[in-house]
């Protein structure tokens, strides 16, 4: 991982060898270590470091890009030449490409950031090493051992901006009208699954350091899923009251996103539907992106450089505005949110910091004030549908419980969810306490509550 | 780049490793994208590191970096080694590699069109004749259409005296066209959904689909769907297409026989299988229509390779044979959890920061008889589906749903009306074996995806699969929109 110098100096040479009229580079990666476990043992134990370097050349009207994990002079030159080469191939754009002016942070946005601890404060998912990953995992284990259970899961720890599937978000920007931009975090993760022959219980702990994991408390929360959910009872399909765990939830809103995209609203491709104040959910719901959230503790700069701002995308109920990347926002008069993508890319923006405010109950606080109903713990293999309901379908997984009389009463067998999650959102009875979950498959991290919702379907059952 | 790699191989023997293998992996990409008119992406990507695997006290360790200088190269070694020393601590038993004879070869796909030679304007010309005849349509929203291009060199060493060198070239080309009306949105793609076909072959691939000439009849379709009526929910019979298929091939057969996952190492995130190993042999995975193998031998297949990325050379396999389940996906570490001396050679890490882990590679269903047409008249009352648009599996790999871009309903052997939202979901054996006909060898394709998930960290793999159509009774279909 670099840091600011480092950066600065492999930015700088990146724009000293740019032959364009305007360029713009990125540093994206970092490291990342993770230990994975199964079957009670450590199966897999990997480490990476990968910083890569992309320039966008524009050349009068048109723009090309090159990326390189090169940073060595020559590395850097091929890079910038090929930008060039493809900047030079292309056709004219209109309105013609250019890089974001340098601007000051504001005010607020740097108050809520220091009230945060600052850009990347409290990054030490470094020093979460290999044996130390190790120790967790053996605490994890030691604990489904003595429940007569198996576990299998994964102990990261990552610095900079390299996400679990290689997917790189920038941590450095620097263009030739003289923005520079800087962002340092870390982060580190333990998920676990205690399995027994007919049941399992999962959770997922994100902190910025191994210091706000709480190892044995989530392996505790694993077992007793897994102990609870023994010998699954069926249940029908049909439309129950849930009580979703922050998972869950995290996995619904991220299928919510990309309708707040205002390339993709203007577009005609959004949930939205063009419309705008528009009721999406009842007044429990409101949705933000904020990326200044102590939880977030974000990177305060989108993929040009441009200052995220704070925008409340869902306000009780009803949308009121969308993130803007700055060529929609310049095509359509709009100021720009600082949401942008990386260029090129046929999309636009995208928020990146979800927040959904929550209240003040725990998630037992909702069991127990829930007559009858399912207690879901995670959401597998979550796919849409249908965009412009926002129908989702997806299976239950790894702890799903049935309520009866505000206690959960036994496991039951995981089920099959189609469900739009627009309307699903109208029949939120219930808002937990706000937390830092994840969806359960690439791990988008989001600040949300655990929801009660009544009438939510599910369409078949599995026969574990 | 050999004797750095054999200084890593050495480092990591004098920490204490017993086994070490070392994967140098370049890779380079060029994307292009025309949306709307307007070229929403040229890029093009360079990519090199390496990759250290080691065997320490029974038990494994990885490491990797960017940096492709010899201090660096030891310290990942000596890196790997640390890993491993601390995975011992918390092993079961030692790991044990089924043997593989040390192989010392080259391996290249072959091609005739470097796609990397083509000039970018021509790449752009396609794209935006293919953009400009869809957007001819009245009706449309967002024609967006991408080629990918993708070649990676990789050489291979091992501490038993492998040293095998690799050049994979991969081509891709797509495109979807949207209608979007009165909070309707419809799409239609060719060759196929989520960014086309894609296939190990050079930049003939493009010219071997009428991209332009198809462009008008996706996009009418797209258009048509805003009107047609929506698919109705009940039991019926279906058939599926090619492209579909091939997907459910993928998320119901070659998925559930990666045997890493049936022992458990997916346990966490991908989940685990149905296929369990007692069932190998005497389970009836499908009707006696359903064969399926897996192959990395396949002309043009995504999966196709000289050696996987343990050294093991290409093979081709069984996996049903007339509905019988046979065969699993292995590697050294797994080959004896089954009885099989020696490993399938599927192990595949997706570049050189991550550890390979065993995937698909081609997963083909045998073509069977007839076309297309022929099982169209054949069939009485039905929903014929085509080009995938959403799916969703259960963590065993039973419980499933689909849903395609594009449905006709057949009655009395004719398509009779558009159907639009088409799904159907079922349970995986149930499912194959309701399969009574599979379409001949003509209209048979190898299709391939580049997107397959698995792994923590993620992986992402390409995989083919072939298919021809097939018909399937009695299904589930329209549960997604009951109400």
């Amino acid at each position: 991982m670099l840091d600011r110098v480092e950066a600065e100096e492999v930015l700088g040479r990146a724009l000293a060898a740019s032959e364009a009229d305007a360029a713009e580079a990125l540093l994206s990666g970092g490291a990342l270590a993770l230990t994975r476990f199964a079957e009670n043992a450590i199966h897999q134990n990997v480490a990476e470091r990968n910083v890569v370097l992309s320039i966008r050349s524009v050349i009068g009207r048109r723009s090309g890009s090159a990326t390189t994990n090169r940073l060595d002079p020559e590395g850097i030159r091929a890079a910038a030449r090929r930008s060039e080469s493809a900047a030079r191939a292309t056709r004219d754009e209109d309105p013609p490409p250019d890089v974001a002016a340098p601007a000051a942070r504001s005010e607020e946005g740097a108050a809520r950031l220091a009230t945060a601890g600052g850009v990347g404060a409290g990054s030490d998912g470094a020093s979460w090493g290999p044996r130390e990953r190790q120790e967790a995992v053996a605490s994890v284990v030691s604990c489904c051992r003595r429940a007569g259970l198996t576990a299998a899961g994964f102990a990261l720890s990552a610095e900079g901006e390299l996400s679990d599937y290689g997917e790189h978000a920038a941590f450095a920007v620097a263009n030739s009208r003289g923005l520079s931009a800087y962002h340092r975090r870390g982060r580190v993760m333990l998920s676990a699954t205690a399995m027994d022959a007919t049941s399992s219980g999962w959770v997922l702990g994100i902190a910025r350091g191994p210091v706000g994991l709480a190892v044995d408390r989530l392996a505790e929360t694993a077992v007793e899923k897994a102990v609870a959910s023994r010998d699954p009872k069926p249940l029908p399909p049909g439309r129950y009251t849930v009580v979703l765990e922050p998972a869950p939830v995290a996995s619904l809103v991220e299928f919510l996103l990309p309708g707040f995209n205002a390339r993709a609203f203007h577009e005609g491709r959004s949930f939205l539907a063009g419309q705008l104040p528009r009721t999406i959910g009842n007044d429990a719901f409101t949705l933000l992106d904020d990326h200044a959230h102590p939880l977030h503790a974000g990177k305060p700069f989108d993929e040009e450089g441009v200052p995220r701002k704070r925008v409340v995308l869902v306000d009780r109920g009803v949308a009121r505005a969308l993130v803007w990347d700055r060529r929609t926002a310049a095509e359509r008069g709009a100021e720009p949110t600082g949401h942008g993508l990386r260029l090129p890319n046929a999309e636009g923006a995208a928020p990146a910091y979800p927040v959904v405010p929550g209240g003040v109950e725990s998630v037992e606080d909702l069991v127990r004030s829930t007559r009858r109903g399912i207690l879901v713990t995670r959401l597998w293999y979550v796919r849409v549908v249908d965009p412009m309901r926002v129908i989702v379908t997806a299976m239950t997984r790894d702890g799903t419980f049935w309520i009866e009389n505000g206690r959960i009463a036994h496991g039951v067998r995981n089920l099959r969810v189609n469900e739009s999650v627009v309307e699903a959102f109208g029949r939120i009875s219930g808002v937990g306490r706000e937390a830092l979950s994840a969806s359960s498959e690439r791990a988008v991290a989001m600040v949300v509550p655990a929801l009660r919702i009544e009438d939510f379907q599910f369409t078949s059952e599995a026969s574990f | 780049m050999r004797s750095f790699a054999l200084e890593a191989l050495e480092e990591a023997r004098s920490a204490g490793a017993d086994y070490a293998d070392v994967r140098f992996v370049e890779t380079a990409r060029e994307e292009i994208g025309v949306k709307n008119g307007r070229v929403a992406l040229v890029t093009r990507t360079d990519d090199r590191g390496f990759g250290v695997r080691v065997l320490a006290r029974g038990a494994w360790g990885f490491s990797s970096s960017a940096i492709p200088s010899r201090d660096e190269a030891r310290r990942v070694a000596r890196e790997a080694v640390e890993i491993a020393h601390a995975s011992a601590r918390l092993a079961e038993r030692p790991v044990a590699l089924a043997p593989v004879e040390p192989i010392v070869a080259t391996w290249r796909t072959p091609f005739r069109l470097d796609p990397f030679e083509v000039p970018l304007e021509e790449k752009i010309d396609l794209l935006f004749s293919i953009d400009e005849a869809a957007r001819r349509v009245m009706g449309v929203t967002v024609v967006q259409g991408e080629m990918s291009f993708r070649r990676i060199r990789k050489a291979f060493v091992s501490t038993e005296g492998a040293a095998i060198e690799q050049e994979i070239l991969r081509s891709g080309i797509g495109y979807a066209v949207t209608a979007v009306r009165a909070g309707d949105l419809q799409v239609r793609s060719y060759p196929n959904s989520f960014g086309g076909q894609f296939q190990t072959k050079g930049y003939e691939l493009i010219g071997e689909w009428p991209l332009v000439a198809e462009a008008e009849r996706v996009a009418s379709e797209a258009v048509a769907l805003l009107s047609a009526e929506q698919c109705p929910s009940g039991a019926r019979d279906i058939i599926l297409d090619s492209s579909q298929l091939a997907l459910q091939v993928h998320e119901s057969c070659g998925h559930p026989i990666e045997l890493d996952r049936v022992l458990g190492a997916e346990a966490n995130y991908a989940g685990k299988s149905f296929l369990t190993p007692d069932l190998l042999g005497s389970f009836r995975y499908g009707s006696p229509a359903v064969s399926i193998e897996a192959s990395a031998l396949t002309p043009g297949g995504v999966g196709t390779y000289g050696f996987d990325d343990e050294g093991v050379p290409a093979q081709r396999w069984e996996i049903v044979r007339d509905g019988l389940f046979t065969g699993y996906l292995t590697s050294r570490e797994t080959a004896a959890a089954i009885g099989e001396p020696a490993s399938r050679g599927t192990m595949r890490a997706d570049s050189w920061n991550r550890l390979p882990i065993i995937r698909m590679n081609n997963v083909n269903l045998r073509p069977g008889a007839g076309t297309l047409d022929e099982l169209i008249r054949d069939t009485e009352d039905g929903i014929y589906m085509e080009t995938n648009r959403s799916w969703s599996i259960d963590q065993l790999r039973l419980n499933f749903q689909f849903g395609t871009e594009i449905g006709w309903e057949i009655k009395k052997g004719k398509r009779v009306r558009m159907l639009k939202n088409p799904t159907y979901g079922g349970t995986t054996p149930e499912f194959w074996r309701a399969c009574d006909a599979v379409c001949g060898a003509d209209e048979w394709v190898l299709w391939g995806l580049t997107s397959c998930g698995k792994g923590q960290p993620g992986q992402l793999a390409e995989t083919g699969h072939g298919a021809a159509p097939a018909r399937f009774r009695k299904i589930a279909v329209g549960a997604a929109y009951a109400r």
